[in-house]
């Protein structure tokens, strides 16, 4: 299975931005453990819900540039800081900025999470592109950029940010 | 600080390694140093943040002197070719026969801050 740590991406601006909502519910069995009795949304969950966001923006980026056979890997994570707690009851608002984006190459962006205007995480995420060799994969990678972006709305780039 | 001394420092923490003697100017990134092909998009990154050089992968690669199919035989480089990467590069240890792939693997530190140094003169 894969586990999906964004719920819904609301706006994408093809090479630019992305915008995406988490909600944390009680319901969520990583509580029983994290902590019992003291419910805290990991960390690291949220920085990696910052990541999925990121990577939908990068690969659907890149397949709206003509680069269809490519997929963005995490590679390094840079100033990751987490400045509040998160709680069930709390929705985060991700925010995905592209700082660098060479689509041969490899690309940087700027994520932060918010709940309510405050901010919980900030820090910098580095993608390398990796080559899709197989169709079947292909396949699969375009079904799970359409679901992440069934309810998105998309903004077309402006050719001088690429 | 040259260009090669302060690559040193920044290669440190990307490949892992605690004692800057052991990047020596003539060791290969990817044979001595063990940098594998993702460690080089955070090289690129910091070269381009904290020196201010943006360097493609291609040039590390140097598809430059190999991606025109007169310049290989048999998937090496011809004679013409060792001499002028001799040169670019201010070295002798480019020969004739040399493969694509040995070119990748034998890009040194100081390769990288020559082609760093041409950048920032230009």
């Amino acid at each position: 299975m894969r586990f999906i740590l964004v719920d819904r991406i609301d706006e994408l601006k093809i090479g630019s931005w992305a915008k995406g909502v988490k909600c944390i519910s009680q319901t969520n069995e990583i509580f029983e453990q994290h902590f019992p009795g003291y419910p805290l949304m990991p960390g690291s969950l949220i920085m990696e819900g910052l990541a999925q966001l990121s990577g939908v923006l990068f690969e659907y980026s890149l397949m709206q540039l003509g680069h269809t056979h490519k997929r963005p890997v995490l590679t390094l994570v840079n100033k990751m800081k987490f400045r509040r707690f998160a709680t069930p009851g709390d929705k985060l608002d991700y925010d995905c900025r592209v700082k660098l984006f060479y689509p041969d190459e490899y690309a940087v962006a700027t994520v932060t999470a918010k709940c309510d205007g405050k901010l919980y995480a900030e820090g910098e995420l580095l993608f390398g592109f990796a080559d899709i060799l197989d169709e079947k994969l292909l396949k699969l990678s375009v079904e799970a950029i359409e679901s992440f972006l069934k309810n998105t709305k998309i903004i077309a780039s402006d050719e001088s940010n690429l | 600080m040259n260009t090669t001394d302060q690559l040193r420092e920044l290669l440190m923490p990307v490949l892992g390694i605690t004692s800057i003697d052991e990047i020596k100017p003539e060791s290969a990134l990817v044979r001595d140093l063990g940098a594998e092909s993702i460690d080089f998009v955070e090289i690129l990154y910091l070269i381009e943040t904290e020196m201010g050089v943006k360097i493609k992968i291609q040039e590390i690669a140097m598809t430059e002197y190999s991606s025109d199919g007169n310049n290989l035989q048999d998937g090496k480089i011809t004679n013409e070719i060792a001499e002028r990467l001799n040169k670019d590069f201010n070295t002798d240890r480019f020969t004739e026969g040399t493969t694509v792939k040995e070119l990748f693997e034998s890009f040194t530190v100081k390769d990288l801050a020559t082609i760093i140094d041409k950048k920032r003169d230009s």
